[in-house]
């Protein structure tokens, strides 16, 4: 208990002055009825921010061992490292790489459609490695556009590459609401590649967020899609 | 001791904190970041793709070198076209059915680039050289399959294991673009193009189906 104590003292000293944000999204997609997801990232430089993320949905349609599966819960548990490749006074160009896990449920039977197939919970990698272009339109309003070549292997029941990366397109804005709050907005869409699993052949998701910046917003802590 | 240990963590903590106060660096290549829609011209539809380029201008902004994926699949794609499959074949009791095609191309693109009428417009002349993976695949009710073996088994099964195949990609083109805002650097352009694809061979599709014409509507983000 008091190594907990001394733990959180640590972290709350170093997170009242490092460039740390936490973030609340919460959003729709073509397989997911509604997802939220709890972040918390660290602007270590200007240039590298680090963080962690939870995403938990609800889900429309999955795959299991590339069979659909609908009604169902998901997690999933990532990292995440961005880094800047540009920048000038209007324009940023970052990369990110968000390595997760997810881990799904088995879906409830349906009783007018009866499995052919024992399904059993599964456990896949999520690789999201992507660009982001952010742009300024006004005084505080930023546009983002970018990629998300979105990664699938599916580790249990059976290890299958789930997806192929896929070619995601972001278009994105966010409004700085005040010294600490950053409001965000996104839609996310494009082909998704079945490798050995299945995908429905196409994606689109869209979200809203709330950012708060303990230490207040920079250009970077202004940054949507990760 | 264990007092100096904590005044030593909590002051480590205060440095990381401090120690992200750094400059911006001035950029010294020129990057971009391209979102692409382009349009396939088969004789009976046009196949709909998205994607993107991202890479560099090089060589005093002469020459754009750049990584390039597009795609076509999925609900922007509702042409469907009917195929009877090999003699002895059925599928829920049908000899033929309704597929889609979906398709996916990446690899590396040069294109060197002249400006022109004073600089408000730059043709670039792109080279693709890449590798395609595209196919066929059922559609609607038909990928709820009769005995819960995955679609991509049936599909394998119903078109003589050759439902979908690896290529290689020629691309060569002629794209205009104009500065949509030169303060934010924001570009957009058209382009033509002409596909020719090596190696890929379908039951569906034969060996032709992607030598084709592609029109293609970009932006251009860069620094």
């Amino acid at each position: 208990m008091r190594h907990l104590a001394v733990f959180i003292a640590c972290f709350l000293a170093w997170a009242a002055n490092a460039q740390v944000m936490v973030d609340l999204q919460t959003g729709t997609s073509k397989s997911d009825y509604s997802f939220g997801t709890l972040g918390l990232s660290w602007q270590a430089t200007d240039a590298w921010r680090f963080g962690v993320s939870l995403q938990n949905s609800d889900y429309r349609y999955r795959f299991i061992d590339a069979r659909k599966v609908s009604n169902g819960y998901a997690g999933t548990y990532s990292l995440l490292a961005a880094g800047r490749i540009a920048e000038n006074d209007v324009f940023r160009f970052d990369f990110f790489f968000k390595p997760g896990i997810r881990i799904m449920s088995s879906p409830d039977e349906d009783p007018e459609k009866p499995f052919l197939y024992d399904f059993k919970p599964s456990t896949a990698l999520v690789l999201d490695p992507g660009f982001l272009v952010t742009m300024k339109y006004w005084n505080r309003l930023w546009l983002h556009t970018g990629i998300n070549l979105h990664t699938v292997a599916q580790i249990k029941p059976t290890a299958l590459l789930e997806q192929y990366p896929s070619s995601f397109l972001m278009a994105g804005a966010s409004y700085q609401a005040g010294k600490h709050w950053t409001i965000l907005a996104q839609a996310m869409a494009g082909p998704a590649s079945g490798a050995g699993g299945d995908t429905e052949k196409f994606f689109w998701q869209t979200s809203v967020g709330l950012r708060y910046t303990l230490k207040g917003n920079t250009t970077a802590s202004l940054l949507s899609g990760y | 001791m264990k007092k100096y240990s904590l005044f030593l963590l909590l002051s480590a903590c205060f440095l990381v904190g401090f120690s992200q106060e750094e400059n911006a660096v001035s950029p010294k290549v020129k990057w971009f970041f391209a979102p692409e829609a382009s349009g396939m011209v088969h004789s009976d539809h046009l196949g709909r793709t998205l994607g993107f380029q991202v890479g560099a201008k090089v060589a005093r902004e002469r020459l754009m070198l750049a990584f390039f994926y597009y795609g076509r699949s999925g609900p922007i794609n509702p042409h469907t076209q009917t195929v009877a499959f090999p003699e002895g074949v059925t599928y829920k009791g049908q000899s033929g059915i309704d597929v889609r095609a979906d398709h996916a191309a990446f690899g590396v693109m040069v294109a060197p680039q002249f400006p022109l009428a004073g600089g408000r417009l730059t043709l670039d002349i792109p080279v693709s050289f890449g590798q395609i993976g595209a196919g066929f695949y059922l559609t609607g009710e038909d990928r709820d399959t009769p005995d819960g073996r995955t679609v991509s088994a049936w599909e394998n099964d119903l078109f003589n294991q050759a439902d979908a195949s690896f290529g290689y990609l020629l691309e060569g083109g002629l794209r205009l673009r104009t500065t949509l805002s030169p303060a934010s650097g924001i570009e957009a352009g058209i382009g033509v193009h002409y596909s020719r694809v090596l190696g890929w061979d379908t039951y569906v599709g034969g060996t032709d189906y992607y030598n084709l014409p592609r029109i293609s509507l970009f932006l251009l983000f860069g620094n």
